[in-house]
Order: C-alpha cells, then sequence, then structure tokens
C-alpha cells in the first residue's frame, strides 16, 4: 500500500469503519510508516480534543420549562389527565399539527422564539367535513401557486411531481409554502367532486398523532398512520427524506393505494 | 431497543409524566451536549428544551424502525440548524469562565478556546458530522440515517470537516 492509499483510508480507519480485509493492510503499512502514522495519531488528538471540551451544565430548570411547554406536570409522579375532547377532534387536529407547525412559521415568520409555542390552526373540519369544493388553502397559509415541476426545484427534499395520482384523481394547483428546507409543498388533487390534498415536507419536522387517535397500517414495507374522520381519512408516513400526508379519500382502501402509489414512485427515484 | 426504554417511550406517549421525566433525565446530557457545540453554551438550554418539546410531541409517530436516539438527534440537530437560521449569528464560543479550571493550566484552557473557535468556523452541517461522529460516537450509517443523506457522503463530508479543523488551528497556532 502506498502513503498517498493509506492516506486516502485513514478517516475510515480511525472511525472503524473500514473493511477487515483492507484494515489489516493498512496497519501493516502505518507499522512502517512513521509520516501517516502520524497524521493517523493527528485524526485522533483532533478527536479527543473536541471531546475534551467542557460542557456547562444543564440549567436546573430545563424539565420544568419543558414541562410547562407541554402542558404536563413539572413534578414526576402526576399522570396527565385525560383530555374530554372526543378522539376524533384530538386526532384530526394532531394529525395536521405539521400544517399548524408551519402555518405558525409562516404567519409570525422566524423571530426570536424563546418558550414560543406554535399556533394551533384547527384543520379539523377537512377531516369533519370533508374538503369543500372551492379549497383554497392559499389565503390561510399564504402559499404560493407554482407548477409541480416548478414546486419540487423550490424545496430541497424530494418531491411526488406526478400530474395523475390513482384511480382518476389529477392534480388541479400546487403550491409551495416559503422556503428551502422548511417548505411545504401542497398539492390538490380531484376526481369529479372529489378532493384530496397532499402535504410534502421534510422528513424531520416531528408529526404526532396523538394517543389513541391513529392506527398504523401497513403498505409494502412502510408502516403508515392512518386517521378516519367522519368526513374522509388521513394518511401520513415518511419515504427518504420527505415526510407525506394526504388527506380527503372517503375510503381506506383507496388511501392505501394512493399511498402505495406515492410511496413506489418515491422508491424507483434515485437519490 | 431496549425493553425498559420502549416500556418508557410507550408510556411518555399516553402523557405520564415520570416517565416523559425519566425519558428526558437518559438524553438531556446528549442532546444539551450536542447543543453546546453547535450552538454555543448561551442558547444551547433554548435548542434543548425545543428538541424535547418537539421530542414529546412527535413521539406518537415514532415507528421505532430507527433507534431512538437516532431519531432524537435528528430532531436536535435539525433544532440547531434551525436555531442558526433564525438567530443569524455565529456560534458564540464557550465563555473563558465556563471552561472547568479546576484541573486545567492556562496553556489548556487556551487550547479548548481554541477548539471551540474552530468549531464555530466549520460549516454547521459539517459540524453535525464531525460532532456526532468524534463526540456522539454514531457510526457512518447512523449519521447518514440523522442526517438523511448517503452513508458515502458522511465519510467524505468527515474528511473535509478534519482537515478544516486542522487548517484553522494550524494557521492559529503558527501565528
Amino acid at each position: 500500500m502506498t502513503c498517498a492509499e493509506c492516506e486516502s483510508l485513514l478517516d475510515l480507519f480511525a472511525d472503524g469503519e473500514l473493511a477487515p480485509e483492507r484494515k489489516q493492510a493498512l496497519s501493516d503499512h502505518l507499522a512502517g510508516c512513521s509520516q501517516c502514522a502520524e497524521k493517523l495519531a493527528g485524526i485522533r488528538a483532533l478527536g479527543d480534543a473536541v471531546r475534551q471540551l467542557p460542557v456547562p451544565v444543564v440549567t436546573a430548570d430545563l424539565w420544568e420549562r419543558i414541562a410547562k411547554d407541554l402542558g404536563t406536570p413539572a413534578i414526576a409522579g402526576k399522570v396527565r389527565p385525560k383530555r374530554t375532547a372526543d378522539w376524533l377532534r384530538v386526532a384530526s387536529v394532531a394529525a395536521l399539527v405539521l400544517i399548524a407547525v408551519y402555518t405558525g412559521w409562516l404567519a409570525f415568520g422566524p423571530g426570536p422564539r424563546r418558550n414560543h409555542q406554535p399556533e394551533v390552526v384547527d384543520l379539523s373540519p377537512m377531516l369533519e367535513k370533508g374538503i369543500p369544493v372551492n379549497f383554497n388553502a392559499g389565503d390561510e397559509f399564504k402559499f404560493v401557486a407554482a407548477p409541480l415541476d416548478q414546486a419540487k426545484q423550490q424545496v430541497t427534499f424530494r418531491v411526488f411531481d406526478q400530474p395523475q395520482l390513482t384511480e382518476g384523481y389529477t392534480a388541479q394547483q400546487c403550491r409551495v409554502g416559503c422556503c428551502g428546507p422548511r417548505a411545504i409543498v401542497q398539492t390538490e388533487y380531484r376526481r369529479d367532486q372529489d378532493h384530496c390534498v397532499m402535504f410534502q415536507y421534510p422528513r424531520d419536522l416531528p408529526v404526532s398523532f396523538g394517543v389513541a387517535a391513529t392506527e398504523q397500517a401497513k403498505v409494502g414495507n412502510k408502516s403508515v398512520n392512518l386517521v378516519q374522520g367522519k368526513a374522509c381519512w388521513a394518511a401520513s408516513w415518511q419515504v427518504n427524506g420527505t415526510g407525506i400526508t394526504i388527506v380527503g379519500p372517503r375510503d381506506r382502501d383507496e388511501l392505501l393505494r394512493m399511498v402505495a402509489k406515492v410511496d413506489q414512485s418515491f422508491e424507483r427515484k434515485t437519490p | 431497543m431496549t425493553s425498559r426504554l420502549r416500556d418508557l417511550i410507550e408510556r411518555a406517549v399516553k402523557g405520564e409524566s415520570p416517565a416523559q421525566k425519566a425519558l428526558y433525565d437518559e438524553f438531556v446530557g446528549k442532546v444539551h451536549r450536542l447543543a453546546v457545540r453547535m450552538v454555543g453554551g448561551s442558547d444551547a438550554a433554548d435548542v434543548t428544551q425545543q428538541t424535547f418539546v418537539k421530542m414529546f410531541r412527535g413521539l406518537g409517530s415514532f415507528q421505532g424502525s430507527a433507534s431512538f436516539s437516532t431519531w432524537l438527534y435528528r430532531i436536535a440537530v435539525n433544532e440547531c440548524l434551525q436555531h442558526r437560521r433564525r438567530e443569524r449569528r455565529p456560534t458564540q464560543a464557550l465563555p473563558a469562565e465556563l471552561l472547568d479550571k479546576s484541573n486545567g493550566s492556562l496553556r489548556s484552557l487556551e487550547a479548548a478556546d481554541l477548539v471551540q473557535q474552530a468549531l464555530s468556523k466549520l460549516d454547521e452541517k459539517l459540524r453535525a458530522i464531525f460532532l456526532l461522529r468524534e463526540v456522539e460516537g454514531l457510526s457512518y450509517e447512523q449519521i447518514a440515517e440523522v442526517l438523511g443523506i448517503p452513508t458515502g457522503t458522511v465519510g467524505s463530508q468527515l474528511n473535509r470537516a478534519r482537515a478544516e479543523l486542522r487548517g484553522y488551528l494550524q494557521r492559529q497556532m503558527g501565528e
């Protein structure tokens, strides 16, 4: 092994990520090459230096602040009382919490946020009453219309960009809510009088469906959260770097077929 | 995942405060340590707070396909990156008074300050990769999972991060 080959593998070696067969060859080289051995020592010394940096102690009131944000008792040992709202309301609000988070962010901008609570916009009517014929979330979310093929250029995550969903559902309009890694893409699909809306967003946005409000379903090998409203169903899941929520179908199986189509489309794409 | 952790998560999802507190106690050290390195000591508590609030709110959707700590790191890194964008200011180096003076000479304090400065000069995503590997001990595969990038990219980015850190330190020490 040459020094150049050795140097290109030093990080992998130091991190324990080198395949065993190359590890031995590199070890042999290091045993007889002081220059390469010195470079390895430098990599390790850098890691040691950062690990030895002191960390300030966690402030004593941090848990109390978190508990306050969560609305739970700060003193461990008490159990939060059960909510009195019916499960559907809790589920429908929670299912769309990602929209609420974004709405809060879009409406108020990325300002200072100590103890900030995102504004919750109750979109449960979409689950309880269905999506209205004149559905237009643009005003509500301050989204900007963008063709599907342009929308995907404006975000950092991968987007399902096909104009056809399943069984006659066709994309009618697509909007993008603000920018870069915090964007959300909203596409409305219609089939005659039937509507559904797909929201796509970065997968790292935590989406909560509450406790008893969700049903887990398997689509292929993918686990999907399902919520049943009075008027329609919603599904939420993640694929690669994208989180996806579809709201609107009245039929559970139809929704699962949508999930399968979108998911397969993502899996077929190369990153 | 251990049965104890699974039990804690299930109880925390149900809103049981003792289980939430136990989860917090178990992971706050890791999250806070990462936050200190990523955003600086003065903002680390806020970032840690937001990370746990988001974690608990999203706990119902945690599906167990990734490890819990990997999932939590993902939230924490994202929160650090968001914090930087919101605040639009560079990471604050650790003030000297926060350094442990009990067993350190002036020389070691200066060295620690220099290393912290070098970290703060690093691109934030490179910094996250470097810290997840060197301080948190994650494998390339786990880092790729946290950041949503290919495993091969982790190696090349780590190499770049180390080269930039070395370069900065050499320039400073050469002055």
